[in-house]
């Protein structure tokens, strides 16, 4: 009953991680140069912070798939640099302490993805001045961690009734 | 939020302004413009203290860059798009290349 329990609850932010991260990216991409708050994340920050490593593990690569599948086509471009941003805040992620706050790993991890999607770009087009863009990405990327980070302890809060 | 994992941000934030404004300050002291095709090779190399206006030959059509108080901008190029008129004035204090790919013609400041 725990095991199928937990399943559910795993399916269950992973469609939630899935719809944000589309939604996102249709109407909330208001800052410049297309950059994305990372709503998405707060998923996967509560599955690590309620479950633990394997299972953050899984929702997240599962997210990305999902995701690309639905925006049309998987092993685009756009699905290399999302998955490039994942594996290294997944990583992140997995060397962080569960006693450390989730509003500093989630600053740190989103700091991570900014920096994975950076590598593969620069991979890919082979041109590493657009690393030039990091400042940038770092100073937006620490507020958007904190806000993401706040959701995510918010929502801990309210679901840890059903974990006792 | 304990008080170290404050500190590490503020860290963070730090090294992102200051790296923000020594890239922001690495052209201050750049006054040549110059123009160069795909290959890198110089096609125009003009000063930016003198006003002026110069066309280069681009591979769709003629490329005309306007020199005026200390800034530069492109004008009246012919190629399907004109990206790089809409990116508008550029001097040493608001870098940013103007790169009109349909003609393979790269605008940059230099020494």
């Amino acid at each position: 009953m725990k095991k199928l329990r937990k399943e559910v609850f795993i399916a269950l932010l992973c469609t939630f991680a899935v719809i944000v991260n589309l939604f996102e990216g249709a109407y909330l991409s208001f800052l410049p140069y297309g950059l994305k708050i990372g709503l998405a994340n707060i998923f996967a920050l509560v599955a690590w912070k309620k479950y633990g490593k394997k299972e953050m593990l899984l929702l997240n690569f599962l997210r990305v798939t999902a995701a690309a599948l639905l925006k049309g086509s998987l092993f685009s471009l756009s699905f290399f640099i999302a998955f490039g941003g994942i594996v290294l805040s997944s990583v992140l992620l997995l060397l962080m302490n569960k006693k450390s706050g989730l509003m500093f790993v989630s600053v740190l991890s989103a700091i991570m993805h900014d920096i994975g999607q950076l590598i593969v770009i620069v991979l890919i087009y082979g041109e590493a001045g657009i690393a030039v863009l990091l400042p940038v990405l770092l100073l937006i990327a620490v507020p958007c961690g904190l806000f993401t980070g706040f959701t995510a302890e918010l929502i801990c809060k309210r679901i840890d009734p059903y974990f006792s | 939020m304990k008080k170290r994992e404050a500190l590490i941000i503020l860290i963070i934030l730090t090294t992102a302004m200051l790296s923000l404004l020594l890239f922001h300050n690495a052209y201050r002291n750049k006054r040549t413009v110059i123009v160069k095709d795909a290959d890198n090779g110089i096609l125009l190399s003009v000063p930016l203290e003198k006003d002026g206006y110069y066309s280069v030959e681009g591979k769709v059509g003629t490329f005309h860059l306007e020199v005026k108080d200390g800034s530069y901008r492109a004008v009246d190029v012919e190629c399907p798009n004109h990206d790089c008129e809409d990116v508008g004035w550029v001097s040493p204090a608001s870098y940013r290349p103007i790169i009109c790919l349909p003609n393979g013609i790269i605008v940059e400041l230099s020494e």
